[in-house]
């Protein structure tokens, strides 16, 4: 089971993903509403696995897959995003995530790539 | 830029139609169907704005009454009747319930046209809430759709800059 980091700006969907994260076991150890935050919020709980939206006002998703990266080479990253561009998707891919999740997703996409990741 | 109104209907319904039914059948709820209709004769309480920047250049808006839009919220997951017992509060579920899910048509319809015109980054949603809320649309290239589903209707209003 994984110590989970939920990084969206959005509260329906950080509850939908905790949600769906806490049925199977897993622990949600923080949320954290834009990348800032997340960044922080990384430091502070190293988790074994981040969820991360791209669009967000503070610091966007790709800004702050960067800076942990920095901090962590081996984070463990899944973006869940709204942006599904094949663009975006080969920047996060270049940039070591695991997974691109596009949103609305069915759950058993997310706990598929969750487990994959873990 | 030129996008023909009937192939961003098309886009739009069918958009609007994944995204609830993926996060309304979360909630068991019945399965949705969609169907455009003709000008919507009701108040706009509650409009939602989100810009596209880059291979689109414009504007969405969603725009509905304040009851279709608690609906929607009510039927989300994570809803509180207590907190929504306040006016902040309920301000606080509409917008983020309807600002995730216009945040969810605009990357579809980013996605949509990403062949035409290259990819668009869009922004966070804001929403501007009121009685009688008035939208007019100067540009004669704007597209206004109106959608009817299961909470009531809502109105998308695509301008491009």
């Amino acid at each position: 089971m994984a110590k989970v980091l939920i990084v969206d700006d959005s509260k329906l969907i950080r509850n939908i993903i905790k949600d769906e994260l806490q049925k199977k076991g897993h622990t949600i150890i923080a949320e954290a509403s834009d990348g800032k935050e997340g960044l922080e919020a990384y430091k502070q709980h190293s988790p074994d696995l981040v969820t991360m939206d791209i669009t967000m006002d503070e610091m966007d998703g790709i800004e702050a897959i960067k800076q942990i990266m920095k901090v962590d080479k081996t984070a463990k990253i899944i973006v869940v995003s709204a942006l599904g561009q094949d663009e975006l998707i080969n920047t996060a891919i270049d940039l070591g995530v695991v997974d691109f999740i596009i949103k609305p997703f069915e759950p058993e996409r997310l706990i598929s790539s969750v487990n994959k990741a873990i | 830029m030129e996008i023909a109104k009937d192939d961003f209907n098309r886009k739009v319904l069918a958009a609007f139609e994944h995204i609830l039914k993926v996060l309304f059948n979360r909630n068991e709820k019945e399965s949705i169907r969609l169907t455009t209709s003709g000008p919507a004769e009701q108040e706009r309480e509650i409009a939602i704005l989100i810009q596209f920047i880059g291979g689109i250049e414009g504007k969405i808006i969603l725009a509905c009454s304040k009851e279709t839009a608690l609906d929607i919220a009510k039927s989300l997951p994570g809803f509180d009747e207590n907190t929504a017992s306040t006016e902040a509060g309920q301000r606080d579920y509409i917008k983020n319930s309807l600002g995730e899910i216009m945040n969810m048509l605009a990357g579809k319809i980013a996605y949509g046209y990403q062949k035409d015109f290259g990819t668009t980054r869009i922004t966070t949603p804001a929403m501007i809430s009121g009685k009688l809320l008035f939208i007019t649309v100067y540009d004669e290239d704007s597209i206004i759709s109106c959608i009817k589903t299961p909470f009531g209707l809502l109105e998308i209003i695509f301008s491009v800059c």
